[in-house]
């Protein structure tokens, strides 16, 4: 058991959403859609702009988020990169450490025109756009030593190049890997907030468009413009507040050698492993205990090798594990009795990079998850993040 | 290496879209010269390739040639792409393969580059490839060519 002094000590008191549509008219920008998600978030929170001392998000600069909310008292804040789990162990480090009480979380996102051939034309998406070539996105490590596609592998080539590997070492097919997409319309049918909210049968997976071998358009994340906001506090603290607190049980992030996602050494190497067995050296509870299971599915591949990394079945087996989980009548996986994303994931709800799957969880361990509730759930694993470089692990529970 | 782009500035020139700096030039400079230029640590040999860094990242020696390998390798995997940017006039029918290959210089070597047979998918993974170079581009671009089946 590794050193997790803030086990369950920090509690999610407080979420808000906003967006999480595909309405080509919207005029939302990136930073309207991240106020009004933190705007909601300290709302359902029941506390004020005073309330919040340490700011934390992903794109929009933390800076920006305490003017546009007059926040004026903040002790802490920082702008880790996205992935939502690194908002999360900052957040928690910080509240930790005592140098903030109450942290605002955010991540946002903001259809661009190479993501979307229905908004390539608008001029203040081009804009955008620019911010984001600034960046140089194509290189996440930093330095941009990555050629551009069709000439170069980045973003979602090395997802598919990986996905073909996985099949030809597991001797799995596409129709095996149609049923995390199943699922995830399955469950997206129970999920108001979904985009894709129709059944998909293994027919329409195989007939489907297809992108990036073995990808077909079911195999990836559905883009939207939308923001999801947290409010981490202390456990103490959260006794006080308006909802059942959500407890911070553990936060881990991982990242193995050769970790960009060309060099990797193999499928056996990945940062998923390290992030995955850091949790589970800083948690008392694991795979048999959790009662929802919310898994990153940006591409079908990822939840597939972050089952095996967690444990759930051994390397390699996972596609195999997943066809024996596959439940006909219910049109489900039934991973020991629990389903994949309840909401339905990234896949059909709206690719917000995991920050959809941290709400989920929060919602069905308060019991307010509608008709896809998990009865009596009390325990939640998180795992955001791709498979090469920005792993991460959440764990939450009540008491 | 040729004298055609000696010059930093017509190696930017050539690659106006990646960001190019003191420890990745020689890589598009070799680009330009139809040369695969990776890094090689001048103590102990250690090759590495992307992200292509100033120092060895296994023995810290900030000794590093910049040094052309065979380009020979092994594909390790590969997507197929149906869609993308109409970058050269690709249509993407037949769909573009792109690869990741493993290069005979050291294990876990890895460059990328498109694939320019079109063979049985099923055929690629395992197979011996070497590099040719891609017509029609402003830049050279590394390519492979399938030399022999996985058998």
């Amino acid at each position: 058991m590794s050193n997790n002094p803030a086990k369950d000590q920090l509690a999610f008191v407080g979420i808000g959403r906003a967006g999480y549509h595909r309405d080509n008219n919207s005029t939302d920008s990136l930073a309207a859609l991240t106020l009004r998600a933190c705007q909601n978030a300290i709302l359902d929170a029941g506390l004020k702009p005073e309330d919040i001392d340490g700011v934390c998000g992903s794109q929009v600069n933390s800076q920006y988020v305490e003017l546009g909310l007059g926040l004026s008292h903040v002790t802490w804040f920082s702008n880790p990169e996205i992935l939502i789990g690194n908002q999360i162990v900052a957040a928690r480090n910080a509240i930790w450490s005592g140098a903030a009480s109450t942290v605002l979380i955010y991540h946002s996102v903001f259809r661009l025109p190479f993501q979307s051939k229905s908004i390539a034309a608008d001029p203040f998406r081009i804009r955008a756009s620019k911010l984001e070539e600034r960046n140089d996105y194509r290189g996440f490590f930093g330095v941009g030593h990555v050629e551009p596609e069709p000439y170069g592998i980045f973003g979602s080539t090395p997802y598919a190049s990986w996905a073909i590997r996985y099949l030809h070492e597991s001797g799995g097919s596409r129709e095996d890997l149609a049923l995390v997409a199943m699922n995830a319309h399955t469950n997206a049918l129970d999920n108001p907030d979904a985009i894709h909210r129709f059944p998909l049968s293994v027919d329409d997976y195989m007939n489907a468009r297809m992108v990036r071998e073995p990808f077909c358009v079911y195999d990836m994340d559905v883009v939207v413009d939308g923001a999801d906001a947290f409010v981490l506090t202390t456990a103490e603290r959260a006794a006080d507040l308006a909802h059942k607190p959500v407890l911070l049980h553990s936060a881990t992030l991982g990242r193995g050698a050769l970790s960009n996602d060309t060099a990797s050494i193999d499928l056996r190497h990945t940062s998923q492993r390290v992030a995955a067995d850091q949790a589970r050296n800083s948690s008392d509870v694991w795979t048999d205990d959790f009662d929802v299971l919310a898994i990153y599915d940006g591409f079908s591949i990822i939840p597939i090798l972050w089952l095996e990394n967690l444990g759930f079945c051994p390397p390699g087996e996972g596609l195999r594990w997943l066809a024996d989980c596959w439940d006909t009548q219910s049109q489900r996986l039934s991973l020991k009795g629990r389903t994949l994303n309840p909401h339905g994931g990234s896949l059909t709800e709206g690719a917000t990079q995991g920050s959809g799957h941290v709400r989920e969880a929060i919602v069905q361990l308060r019991g307010t998850a509608g008709a896809r509730q998990v009865p009596d759930a009390s325990s939640a694993l998180v795992a955001t993040g791709g498979i090469f470089y920005n792993s991460q692990v959440s764990i939450l529970r009540t008491n | 290496m040729t004298t055609a782009a000696s010059h930093d500035l017509e190696v930017f020139d050539k690659f106006p879209e990646v960001l190019i700096d003191h420890d990745n030039v020689a890589f598009y400079r070799g680009l330009l010269a139809h040369q695969v230029v990776l890094n090689r640590c001048g103590e102990c040999g250690h090759w590495h390739s992307e992200p292509l860094r100033p120092t060895c990242p296994a023995c810290w020696s900030w000794d590093i040639r910049h040094q052309a390998v065979s380009g020979r390798g092994v594909i390790h995997s590969y997507t197929r792409l149906h869609q993308g940017p109409p970058i050269d006039g690709l249509k993407y029918d037949p769909p573009v393969t792109l690869a990741l290959v493993d290069l005979e210089e050291q294990p876990h070597l890895r460059v990328v580059g498109g694939i320019v047979n079109q063979v049985d998918p099923a055929a690629l993974i395992g197979s011996r490839v070497e590099v040719v170079w891609s017509t029609g581009s402003v830049a050279p671009r590394i390519m492979f060519r399938l030399i022999e089946e996985r058998s």
